[in-house]
């Protein structure tokens, strides 16, 4: 069991699926440079056993932290193919379903090997690599008023009510995949990456804005309505596992707008996050100047006869 | 104001001289009492206890008996050898209202303690107490929970909130029957999706035309907030759920009263409420407005009665309109 059976299964289909050059190439894909005689010992004038390479190459890439690329390419292989032709690797099954014991599984829908957090879902949506950088958009969120509402009520009512309220973030953005990077108890930031992430991210925050009086209604303890503005802005950062190092112009941007260029329950965005919103919700924004600043507003409700 | 301290002493204290040193006797009296000598007959009125713990085994039997005496629940100050977060929070669970150390213990710390402990005791609320006076000024709706409709009987009179949805595709023959058949069908599925959420149900539905009864809990406000939802998510239910390329019209109307309920079949159903609806939506309300009557207007929430604005009379009864968060 575990990750030892997982490289004894990969090892067993690679050495019925490939000769070792074949392999040589496979493994090249990963890294160019791989020096198969240096790996496995074996004397340049000796032609090296695929099980003995099959072995090596993947304790090597285990021990480089480069097993779920090379995994990767396995399933990718055999899947969609490699240089053209399908690769069949039998075990395939008993591949997959011990990557799964190992906290590893393919997402069809990122078409990647991630890891799955059985504790929760993963800020990196478990792939994200250290140091690089990815597309994303940020949704910068908070309640209007904060300090007023502090200083009017109780701590327990407001801790309840906020947290409430976070939950009713986290249930609207989970399902389209959002993730929430941080959270100060009035606000954060929400990040959306995956698929059409740009769209998804301003229909969640449509759904947040739509259903407030219902959250207000509901779960809301305080006397006065949470109102909330919504900043939006999509670009690059580099991703860091520990999320507070994260540092972007385009983060700085997102909570620039919501901060300053945005009014309670409407959301901003910015020019260039406009440009990849469907052309049918792109209609119902406005271009408006708020604070010198020229953003695209949404304002609530959003009918068929305003568009 | 009673400022007596009892301090329960273990039976072999070592302690009683150190704390009495460090009490301030000007401003607190203090009522030395053995643990093992404690009359649990006489009703205590004290409403500062100092406490010697043995260990939280042996002393939280006694120290809730002793609390129980009390005739108000008096400040308690457990006074321990234990140094380990987890003894803490122990005797806070069981009510102790603070938790001193004997060594490190001063003067200054132990008036302070004795001080915070008061307002404290006096100024603590329950959540449970917190909600109910917030609740009192402006209370939540409770949505309701494990509904079953076949409680209800055939062509008896209940107590209904009715919500009327028409929907309407602009007719420029963009859309083929079959697609505007289908149209009709996704938003009748979506709509019992939110009835469902608000403890209602669909009653009938008819292409683009439909009822959605409330009945349970609070009627009014639970059919409202689902013609709320319904209205803000309406864009949304077009463009994603759907994949329309354009933002259909609707109208929406509520009304409630009393009505002669019909689980099986909808054309029995004869009521004032729903006549007075029809007319409502098909001949007062115009495209995208959410209108609700006078009887569902006064037994709003005053939350969601922020939301809706007079707009006139229809059949001599004021109509109310819905605004989004004053916009």
């Amino acid at each position: 069991m575990g990750v030892s059976r997982l490289k004894r299964l990969v090892t067993d289909g690679i050495s019925r699926a490939f000769t070792t050059r074949e392999f040589k190439k496979f493994c090249w894909m990963i890294q160019p440079d791989l020096d198969f005689y240096k790996l496995t010992g074996y004397p340049l004038n000796m032609n090296i056993p695929i099980k003995e390479a099959a072995k090596q190459v993947i304790d090597y890439f285990y021990k480089t932290d480069r097993i779920l690329v090379f995994l990767d390419l396995i399933i990718k292989s055999v899947t969609i193919g490699f240089k053209g032709e399908k690769v069949v690797i039998n075990n395939i099954k008993d591949i997959l379903k011990e990557m799964k014991e190992c906290g590893y599984e393919y997402s069809t829908i990122l078409n990647k090997v991630v890891i799955i957090d059985k504790q929760g879902k993963r800020n990196d949506w478990g792939y994200l690599t250290e140091s690089k950088f990815y597309n994303f958009c940020f949704v910068s969120i908070d309640i209007c008023g904060n300090s007023n509402l502090v200083r009017k009520y109780d701590g327990t009512l407001i801790q309840k009510t906020y947290a409430n309220f976070k939950r009713y973030v986290s249930n609207m953005i989970e399902k389209r995949d959002g993730r929430i990077w941080s959270w100060e108890g009035d606000g954060g930031l929400i990040v959306f990456h995956l698929n059409d992430f740009v769209n998804q991210a301003l229909l969640a925050s449509i759904e947040i804005i739509s259903n407030m009086p219902v959250f207000n209604a509901v779960s809301n303890y305080l006397d006065d309505n949470l109102l909330i503005r919504i900043g939006i802005n999509a670009g690059v950062a580099e991703y860091k596992k520990n999320i507070e190092m994260i540092d972007s112009e385009a983060i700085n941007e997102a909570k620039k707008i919501e901060k300053n260029h945005t009014e309670p329950m409407t959301i901003s965005v910015t020019t260039r996050t406009l440009q990849n919103i469907d052309i049918i919700i792109r209609k119902c924004f406005c271009q408006v100047e708020i604070n010198n600043k020229t953003v695209y507003q949404l304002r609530f409700p959003i009918l068929g006869s305003e568009i | 104001m009673n400022n007596t301290i009892d301090i329960y002493l273990l039976e072999n204290s070592m302690i009683k001289n150190f704390l009495l040193g460090l009490l301030d006797k000007k401003k607190y009296k203090i009522n030395i009492i053995d643990q093992s000598k404690i009359n649990f007959e006489e009703e205590k009125i004290n409403r500062i206890v100092l406490f010697e713990e043995d260990s939280f085994l042996t002393s939280s039997d006694l120290f809730r008996k002793i609390l129980e005496c009390y005739k108000k629940k008096p400040a308690s100050i457990i006074v321990s050898n234990i140094n380990e977060v987890f003894n803490v929070v122990r005797w806070m669970r069981i009510g102790a209202s603070d938790y001193l150390l004997k060594t490190g213990l001063s003067n200054e710390k132990l008036m302070n303690s004795i001080e915070g402990s008061i307002e404290y005791t006096e100024n603590r609320k329950s959540l449970a107490k917190i909600k109910k006076e917030v609740k009192a000024k402006n209370p939540n709706i409770v949505l309701p929970i494990n509904i079953n409709w076949k409680t209800l009987k055939n062509d008896d009179n209940y107590d209904l909130a009715v919500v009327m949805i028409e929907i309407n595709i602009n007719s420029d023959n963009r859309y083929s029957k079959s697609s505007i058949d289908n149209i009709y069908n996704m938003f009748k599925m979506e709509i019992n999706k939110i009835a469902n959420m608000f403890g209602g149900k669909l009653w009938f539905w008819s292409n683009n035309f439909g009822t959605l009864v409330f009945h349970f809990g609070d009627l009014v406000n639970c059919s409202t907030l689902s013609a709320i939802t319904f209205y803000n998510g309406f864009f949304q239910m077009c463009i994603e759920k759907l994949k329309l390329k354009e933002v259909l019209n609707f109208k929406i109307c509520i009304n409630e009263g009393n009505g002669i309920f019909n689980n099986n079949n909808t054309e029995h159903i004869t009521s004032d409420v729903i006549n007075r609806l029809t007319h409502l939506t098909r001949k007062y309300t115009k495209n995208n407005c959410l209108n609700i009557t006078d009887n569902v207007y006064k037994k709003l929430n005053p939350r969601l009665k922020n939301f809706f604005h007079e707009l006139g009379k229809f059949q001599n009864k004021k109509v109310y309109q819905y605004r989004f968060f004053n916009y």
